[in-house]
Parts: C-alpha cells; structure tokens; sequence
C-alpha cells in the first residue's frame, strides 16, 4: 500500500458519512450506511449490482442528499450548506467521473475539460492552455478540437478525466470510469486517473465492478444491501 | 507452463550457463513461484537427451555448473510448435481454491463471506502485483496482468458460483447478478 | 390483415415513446390543425367577400343617357351620393324611376321622391346624437329599410334616396340608367394591394409551418433509437419507412380534425367580436365546399408526401448510434438567391413607370417571384448567418454560459435556423404590411400630400378649392365663422398640396376640434360626393382614430405570429435539453451555478433572435423602399413598427427563456447521472 493515508480536518477523516439512509419509494438504496474516507486515500466501492453504490457515491458528493444521516466534509455537514454553497464546493473541491456521457457534446474537447476552471472564474485562453497540456499528458491531443461524436469512448474518458483532474480537486468520485471500455482502456484510463491523483494526493472514491480495478485502491468497501459488508474488512 | 519450453525460449538468443537460465526464468516467468536449480538441470539433461539442446563449450575451474548450453535446430523447430499450438485451458495451481471454495459453499457457508473473505486474501495480491505492474516494465507488466485476470476469474467465478448456490437453497428470492 | 396488423404496429410505435413522442403527435396536430384552420378561415372570408362583391355589382348602373335624351318610360334614372361623416364613408344612391322601373336589390319599389330607404347603418347613424347634422344631407325623410339582400355588408351605411330631376345639382346628364345590375363583380383589389395581400398570407402560413416542422424535429434522438430498435427486430428499411407514413398519416388526420374544429371555434368566437359581425353575414362566412374539400384533402396529403420525402433520406440502421458530426453549412448560394431577387426588385424600381404601364399580369408575377426569391435567400442565409455568429461568438467569448448557449447553437442550428428564417421574414413582412398600412391610413386620411404647415395645425381644418369649380365663392367661406365651433377664418393663397396661387383660395378654419364641428363645416359649404366644391384637409391634431386601428390590427396579427414562433423556439429549446439532459446534469454536478445554465439558454436564444431581427429589419426596409417605389407610391419607413418589433423580440427572448428555466432546473436531479 503506497501513500500513507492522512487524516485532514477536524481530527476525523476528509469525507465522513454517518447513519445513510435513502428510499426511492419501495427500493431501500441505504441503510443506515456509516463509512469514512481518509483525505489523500484512494478507496474501491464493491458489491453486487443494486446494492446502492452509485447512490452512496452522490450523497458522498452531495448531489444527492439521504433521508437521514449526515454526510460531513472536513467536519461539515453537508446538509447544512445552502445549494450555492454545495455548488461551489462542487466545482472547487470535488471531480466527477462517470462510466459515459458525461461531456457536452456541444463542446470541443478542450471547452470541455476547460470548463471546471472556466466555471471557477478562470480566464479561457488561460484554462484551456492548461486543459491542452492536461490532455497532452493523458494522450489525446490530437482530439482536442474535436467533439465526442467525433472521438471513440476511450478518448472520451480520458478527457472525462481529464476534466476531473484540471481544477486540482481534494476529491474525486469516480461511478465506473472504466465500466464502458476494454481492458486495456480501462487500465490506462485508471493508470492515468490514479497516477495523477497519487502525485498530488487527491483522495478517490471509486465505484467499480472490477477487482482488478479495485486493486489499485488502498482499500476496498464492499457494499451491500445498502450497508458497509463486514466480512470483507481487509486484516 | 512447461518449463523446458520456457529454457529453450531464453536460449534462443545465445547460449547461457544453467545458473543463468534459472535466474532469468525466475525473473521473466516465476511471478508466482521460482524454480529450484535442481528442476532446470533435470529438465536441460532431457533436452540434450531429445537433442534439443547441446553443449557448446565447458568451462575448466570445477564445478557441475561450467557448461554452456545452446540450442540446437531441432530445438528451435520444437519451440516454434509449441509456441503455435494453443495451450489447454490451465487449472494448474487453482484445484486447491476450487475444492476449497465448492467445499465452503457445500457446507452450508454464506455464499457473501465465502467471496468476501477470498476476495480480501486475493486483493492482497492484487494489490501486490499492482503495484509491481505500476513500477516494473512491459515484460514485468505482461507476467503481471497474467496473474491478475487469473485472479480476476477466480473471484467471478467464485462471485457467480455463490449466487448459484444461494438460489439454489431460495429460488427466486435472488437473482444472478449481472 | 397483414396489411392492418402493419398498420396497428405503426399506430403503436407512434405513439408508444411516452411522453416525448405523444408531445411530438400532438404538436404537429396542432400546428397542421392552425395551418387548416388558417386555410378554411381565409376561403371563408374570401367567400363572404365575393358574395359582398356580386352584391355590390347589381347596384351599378349599366348605361349612360346620351345629352338632350329624355328618361325613357320604363326606366331608373340613379345618381351617387358620396359623403363622409364622422370618419364613415357614406354611399347615398338617388333614384328617380318613370313607368314600372327596375327596381334595385333590397327594396321593393323605386322610392318616390322624399323618401329615403336607409341600411341598419345609417339608421343606426342617424339615431345617433350627433345623426341630427347627417339628416339634412339625406334629401328626405327615412321610409323604411333596405333588406339584407341589397347590403354588401351588415354594417354597410348606404341608403336609396327618391329625387326628382332637376333638383339642385341633378342634371339628366350626370344620371345614369339602371338596368339590373352588372353581372361582373368588380374586384376591390388592385394589384398593388394584392401583392401585398399575397405576402402577407405567406407571413401568416410560414410560422405554421415553421411550427410544424419544428415538432417533427422534437426528440429525433430518441425517435431515431427507436426505429433503430424496429430494425433490429428485423423490419426492413421498407417496413420503417412505412411506419413513419402511417404516423404521418395519423397526424395528418388528426390535423385536419383538429383544424376543422378549431375553425368552427375560431368562428363562432370571431362572429361574437362586434367588428366581425357587423362586417360580415354569418350565413357566408362559410368556405365554399369544393375549396375546403380541396384543403382537407391537400393538406394531409402534403404533410404525407413531406414525410415521406423526408425518410427517403433517412436510412434508419440496426445500429442506431449515428455518431454526429460536423456537417458543412451552405449559405452562400442562398446570398446568391437574395441578391438575385434584390437585383430583380431592384431593376422593378428604376422602371416602375414602365413596369405599372404594362396591361399583362407578368410584370406583377415576376415581381412577386422577385420578392419570394429574395425572401427565399433571407430565410436560406438568416440560419447561416446566425450559424456563423454563434461559431465567432462560440470560439471568441469569455464568458462560460456564452460559450455554451453559442455552441449549442452551432451544433445543432436545425431549430434555430428555421426560427432564424421565421422571425427575419415575419419581419420583414411585418414591416412593409405596417408601411402599406401606414400607408393606407395617409391616404384615408384625405391626402396624398400635406404640406408641413397644414399637417401641423392645431386642430384646424383647411378647406380649399378644387379644380376650377365656381361654386363656392372663396370669400364667403369667411362666413363659417357663424358655426359653432369654429374658431377662426382666414383667407389665404398657400395651397394645402404646397403651392401658391394668385387670390386666395384656401380658407383656414380653426376649429374646436370636435367631430361634429367638421360636419357642420361640410353641411355648411356643401357635401355631395358628385358635386363637392371643396376639399377638407385635416391637421394631424384632427385627424380621426380609423388609422390608429389599422396600425392595431397589424399588431395583433403579427403579435400572433411572434407568438406561434416563440412557441416553436420554446418548444424546441425544451426539448435540446431534454435530449442533453444527462450532460446537462452532470455540469451541473461539476459545480455549474444554475444562473450559469440560465445565461446559456438566454445566449442561445437571443443569438438567432437578434441576427433575425437584423436581418428581417433591413429586409423590411429594403422591400418597403422598392415595393412602394415599382407601385407608384410613396412609401413610409416603417421604422416605429420595427422598433416595436425589436421591443416584442426581446420580450420573446426573455419570455422563453424563463418559461424554458424549469426544465434547466429539472435537469440538475441526480437521478439522470444514473446510467440510462
Ligand atoms: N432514481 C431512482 N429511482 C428509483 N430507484 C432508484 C433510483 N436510483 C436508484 N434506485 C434504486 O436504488 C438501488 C440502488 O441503486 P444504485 O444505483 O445505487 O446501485 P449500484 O450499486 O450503483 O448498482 P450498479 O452496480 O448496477 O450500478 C437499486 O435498487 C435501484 O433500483
Ligand atoms: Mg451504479
């Protein structure tokens, strides 16, 4: 295990959520889900399909926000934060990656990944300088003037990622980044996400089916039924 | 893995003493487990029985270990068959985890910490090989992912055989996942 | 029954792609359904207006007495009475008839002399307050009605006044013989206003077909997908084609249901409306049969054959997933077709005397065509040109939302193009329609020219001689200083058209201002159509408030249009982010503020919006200055319209904007980062 976890805020981990619970009518997503990420950490998501992975990872991001329980950022309850608030955490603090469909397809690749920081205040010769460096360094620059109908789905998780990396974010959450590609894409895609994160300590919560995947995380949480499994707390 | 294809392949660019070939064996293929010397040299000699390999030159100074071995023809032309011939599917090794896990589950285990537990054992190994893929080279890569999808399987398979079993004892109440 | 089970399927597959795909039916139902109803409406009121014309025609006199002739026995001498009153146009017909004389539709016998047949109209007038200063001029006194058969219109204010030769200013010589009427009717519309008519009817049918297509673009993504998902089920391309027929078909049926019914609505309502009916018989504001048979089957039929046309192009693969790219735009071959038609009007303009010399109907047929041509390259560069605005603005701006509205304007121009090209030629043709009427209303108000000192009059008239006419001795105009009302007299040589004669000849009356002091005026100097020594020239102050509801009228009607556009751009903005909808949803979780998401859509809205109006604003002006010169006339720019206009437009972007905000909103619920 490279990277020793460290602990930021107050005395506690970066991303705490405690006592989850979230319905979708019938369907129990969460129950009752307590589960801490140490800042700098790079943690896997397991578990059956349905079991509430991609729920836990948007009310870890406060898009979505439980029934019960509370979800705290570097001690904060991000029940309490007004929508403006979540919003700018959002783009300053965090980065998201999904398995597709996450760029505008409006948008060239470089507006794209450029967009974080744009969104941020930043100037837009200026963001997408450092957006055209960003995706020389994940190998798709070549497709930077292109847009995603116009790039195969392994280009376009790159820039995905790419699009994560840019605003230098405390955390990323990542729903299956690797879901839609081949293996080899798929490795590459995480080398790259998880190198960048190493270099400068990002902490990842990563949703993925794949134990291969998984392992390059620092520690693995299986869910299950909408609760943390305990059978499967690595000695 | 048959280990004298394995020596006759790292003959094949020159010829190398035995002590050689059993470090660099164990460096290109022994991700796993490394051979013992006695292994190589009990192989080598049935090479030079089947006239597969030959001995080029032997050192003077003593010691059993002063020949150079090369190959010969008919040892290239028996590699480059093997190397055509698509390889049976491989239990090797994994009779151990079959008979262990459709034992756990048998027996009345729940199928989820069966799963569990072996996955938490394999990512340690995962994790390990990991981390050698991420620093080592494209050889070192290869060996390693080899591995990793072999435990990659293990796992799915372990992963589906438990939802079998549990929908065997609660039919519909569970379905197969994915 | 294969056949019908076919036809079942297609029904189903219609219809089945929930909510999206029964919005898309019903908006094209509805927009062919106000395209029919637009249709019945016009043959209805077309209808009407050549009943009112063959009405009219068996008024007319058909032969002139030859000078000393005597009335012959057996004969209706008439003579026509025109007068104005209050701003109404007053149409008095003076019979005198000898023997058993023909007698003229509406009443039963020629009137004898004194009596006086009025229309509900003019009864209506004379009973009113005011009806006391008409009375005088009538010659009689009222002895019945005229029956609905003699009127062109309900309202009509028109009255048969029985004389008697020889009566002041009734020369045999200036009657003529009624003999039945003509049979002809007598078109009221010169090719000018025809011309004008025809454009306007196209302004009124573009937007609905700009409606119409724009729902059938709606949710093409998820259309597509489906289609995509039939052929995979193994239906030939055959077999989709088909089935996007019959859905037509279904539409086009539904259309014309739909169009029927809102014409009955549309009817019964408008026929409640005063002006309506009293300009109109219920009994004929109905489409003649073989014309609306003619739109109930055409319509539909063309919505087919459209469809059709356009799936011949669309070859729908099992795959489904078409990756989009970036399709070259042409706009400058539709430069070319503009410029074209601007060349023709132009070249119309420079030989309007030779052009509006000629008897055949071809000039005014190739002028229109020029028109259409240039209205033709308007629409085709309006997208174009707005395309190419986004691309700059897209690539050049600094501000995120800007950059997004632009680019999802120029990803996907479809909608916009047509919005674009709807709004430039609506208005275009909304500005000359406000010239023509501005026109029309300069000329109802009595003057093809008025100098600038008579138009800035308080409140004065200026009543001035015409031709050489002895009657009136210009001296004793000065008596009208005893009506009440009037202010003040003065002689003066100026001419109200610009000249200066040598006595004085124009007497200017300044009046209180009111209405009925004008009448009194004319009861005083002399009112008789045929034997009016004077013309009166009003000041601007004085002028009466017909012309102001004809600029209204015009205001409404391209209200409606701007309306029904701004529907088809709400509509289609709507639905772009609902098929972007997870993009959409996952910007907002990057940490897109929703005013960010808000300013985007306004870009992308106000892009096409402004270019248009640009457009449209220089094309109005163009075609004003041109349509009005080939006429003959002298055109007003129609430059406060269009400032209206621009008003209306930006009211319309903020408009939809707001109303397509919810929808922004709703895009932001995490659920759509679910995978679909
Ligand atoms: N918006 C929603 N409306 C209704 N039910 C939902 C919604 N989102 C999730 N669910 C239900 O909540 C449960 C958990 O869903 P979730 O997407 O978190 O599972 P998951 O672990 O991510 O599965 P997978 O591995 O297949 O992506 C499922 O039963 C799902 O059907
Ligand atoms: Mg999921």
């Amino acid at each position: 295990m490279s990277g020793t976890p460290t602990i930021e805020g107050a005395g506690g981990p970066l991303v705490h959520a405690e006592g989850l619970t979230k319905r979708f009518g019938a369907t129990v997503a969460l129950d009752g889900l307590t589960l801490g990420v140490a800042g700098g950490e790079i943690l896997a998501l397991l578990g059956p399909s349905g079991s509430g992975k991609s729920t836990l990872l948007l009310c870890l991001a406060g898009i979505l926000r439980p029934d019960s329980g509370t979800v705290r950022y570097r001690g904060q309850a991000l029940s309490d934060m007004a929508d403006a608030v979540l919003t700018c955490l959002r783009r300053e603090e965090f980065g998201f990656v999904f398995q597709f469909g996450q760029l505008v397809p409006d948008l060239t690749a470089v507006e794209n990944v450029s967009l974080p920081l744009q969104l941020s205040g930043q100037k837009r010769g200026l963001a997408e300088e450092r957006a055209l460096a960003l995706l020389t360094k994940l190998e798709v620059e070549d497709r930077a003037g292109k847009r995603v109908g116009e790039m195969s789905g392994g280009q376009a998780q790159r820039v995905a990622v790419a699009r994560a990396l840019i605003a230098e974010p405390k955390v990323i959450f990542a729903d299956e980044p690797t879901g839609s590609l081949d293996s080899l894409n798929g490795e590459v895609v995480m080398g790259l996400l998880l190198a960048a994160a190493r270099e400068r300590g990002t902490t990842v919560v990563l949703v993925t089916h794949e134990p291969r995947i998984a392992a390059y995380a620092d520690r693995e949480v299986v869910v299950r039924d909408g609760r943390i499994s305990q059978h499967a707390v690595v000695p | 893995m048959s280990l004298g294809h394995a020596l006759l392949g790292l003959l094949e660019d020159r010829p190398r003493h035995g002590y050689e070939l059993k470090h660099l064996y164990d460096e290109r293929f022994g991700v796993s487990q490394s051979v013992k010397f006695g292994q190589v040299y009990t192989t080598l000699a049935r090479l030079l029985r089947d006239g597969l390999v030959d001995i080029s030159a032997v050192e003077s100074g003593g010691g059993p270990d002063r020949k150079l071995y090369m190959i010969t023809p008919e040892g290239v032309a028996d590699l480059e068959h093997w190397l055509i011939d698509p390889q049976p599917p491989s239990t090797f090794g994994r009779s151990v985890l079959f008979a262990k896990v459709v034992i756990a589950l048998m027996s009345g285990r729940p199928a989820d910490e069966v799963l569990d537990l072996q996955r938490a054992a394999h990512l340690v190994r995962m994790r390990e090989l990991t981390e050698r893929k991420l620093a080592g080279d494209a050889i070192d890569a290869l060996a390693c992912d080899f591995e990793l999808f072999h435990l990659e399987a293990d796992l799915r398979w372990i992963e589906l055989a438990g939802a079998r079993v549990e929908r065997l004892r609660s039919p519909r109440t569970r379905d197969v996942p994915e | 029954m294969n056949l019908l089970r076919f036809l079942g399927l297609g029904g189903r597959v219609a219809l089945s792609g929930g909510r999206g795909s029964l919005a898309r039916v019903a908006l094209m139902a509805a927009g062919i359904g106000l395209g029919v109803a637009l249709l019945l409406g016009s043959l209805a009121f077309d209808h009407a207006i050549q009943a009112g014309a063959v009405r009219e025609a068996a008024r007319y006199p058909g032969a002139q007495l030859a000078p000393d002739e005597p009335q012959p026995m057996n004969s209706t001498l008439m003579w026509e009475w025109r007068t104005t009153f209050e701003g109404h146009d007053v149409w008095l017909i003076a019979l005198h008839g000898r023997g058993r004389a023909p007698v003229p539709p509406g009443i039963t016998g020629v009137p004898s002399t004194g009596q006086v047949f009025v229309s509900p109209g003019l009864a209506t007038l004379l009973d009113s307050p005011s009806g006391s200063l008409l009375a005088p001029r009538l010659g009689g006194s009222v002895a019945g009605p005229i029956e609905p058969d003699g009127l062109v219109t309900p309202s009509e204010i028109f009255g048969y006044v029985g004389v008697r030769p020889g009566l002041k200013g009734l020369s045999l010589v200036d009657g003529q013989l009624y003999t039945g009427g003509s049979k002809q009717s007598f078109s009221m519309l010169t090719p000018g206003s025809l011309i004008v008519l025809g454009l306007a009817i196209l302004a009124f049918l573009f937007p609905v077909a700009l409606f119409v297509i724009t729902a059938t673009r709606l949710s093409t993504a998820t259309r597509e997908a489906r289609l995509a998902a039939i052929r995979l089920a193994g239906a030939t391309n055959v077999q989709v084609r088909g089935m996007i027929a019959i859905e037509a078909a279904m539409v086009a049926v539904l259309g014309a249901i739909i169009g029927c019914l809102l014409f009955l609505l549309g009817r019964t309502m408008s026929l409640k409306i005063s002006a309506v009916a009293a300009g109109w018989f219920p009994s004929e504001l109905w489409p003649q049969p073989v014309a609306a048979a003619a739109v109930l089957l055409i319509v539909p039929a063309l919505v087919l054959l459209v469809a059709l046309v356009g799936s011949r192009r669309m070859i729908v693969s099992p795959l489904g997933l078409v990756r989009r790219t970036r399709r070259r735009r042409r706009g400058a071959a539709w430069v070319c077709v503009g410029l074209a038609g601007a060349l023709a009007l132009g070249f119309a303009a420079l030989g309007h005397a030779w052009v509006m010399r000629q008897r055949s109907p071809i000039p005014g047929v190739i002028i229109v065509g020029a028109g259409l041509l240039f209205l033709a390259g308007l629409v085709g560069e309006a997208g174009w040109v707005s395309w190419l605005v986004a691309r700059v603005v897209g690539s050049r701006t600094r501000s995120v939302s800007a950059q997004l509205g632009a680019r999802r304007m120029e990803a996907d121009p479809g909608s916009a193009n047509r919005v674009v090209a709807g709004i430039a030629v609506l208005v275009t043709l909304v500005g000359l329609g406000q010239a023509v009427a501005l026109a029309d209303a300069r000329d109802r108000s009595g003057m093809t020219y008025v100098a600038p000192w008579v138009r800035d009059l308080p409140a004065t008239i200026v009543i001035a001689e015409v031709f050489d006419y002895p009657v009136v001795d210009p001296a004793s105009l000065l008596n009208l200083i005893a009506v009440p009302g009037v202010l003040s007299v003065r002689l003066t040589r100026q001419e109200p058209s610009g000249g200066v004669t040598l006595k004085p000849s124009s007497a200017i009356v300044a009046t209180d201002g009111e209405p009925a002091t004008l009448e009194r005026i004319r009861n005083a100097v002399g009112w008789r159509g045929d034997a009016q020594p004077v013309s009166f020239w009003r000041s601007r102050a004085s002028a009466g408030a017909t012309e102001r509801t004809v600029a209204h009228v015009a205001q409404a009607i391209s209200l409606v249009i701007l309306l029904v556009t701004a529907a088809s751009l709400l509509v289609s903005t709507v639905d772009g982010m609902m098929e972007r909808r997870r993009p959409l949803a996952v910007l907002s979780a990057i940490g897109a503020r929703r005013s960010t998401l808000r300013r985007s859509i306004l870009v992308q809205v106000a892009i096409p919006l402004a270019v248009a109006l640009g457009l449209g604003a220089s094309g109005a002006i163009f075609l004003t200055v041109t349509v009005f010169h080939v006429i003959g006339e002298r055109g007003l720019l129609p430059l406060r319209p269009l400032a209206e206009l621009t008003v209306a437009v930006g009211v319309v972007v903020l408009a939809v904007t707001g109303l397509a905000m919810p929808w922004a909103g709703w895009t932001r619920r995490a659920d759509l980062l679910h995978a679909e």
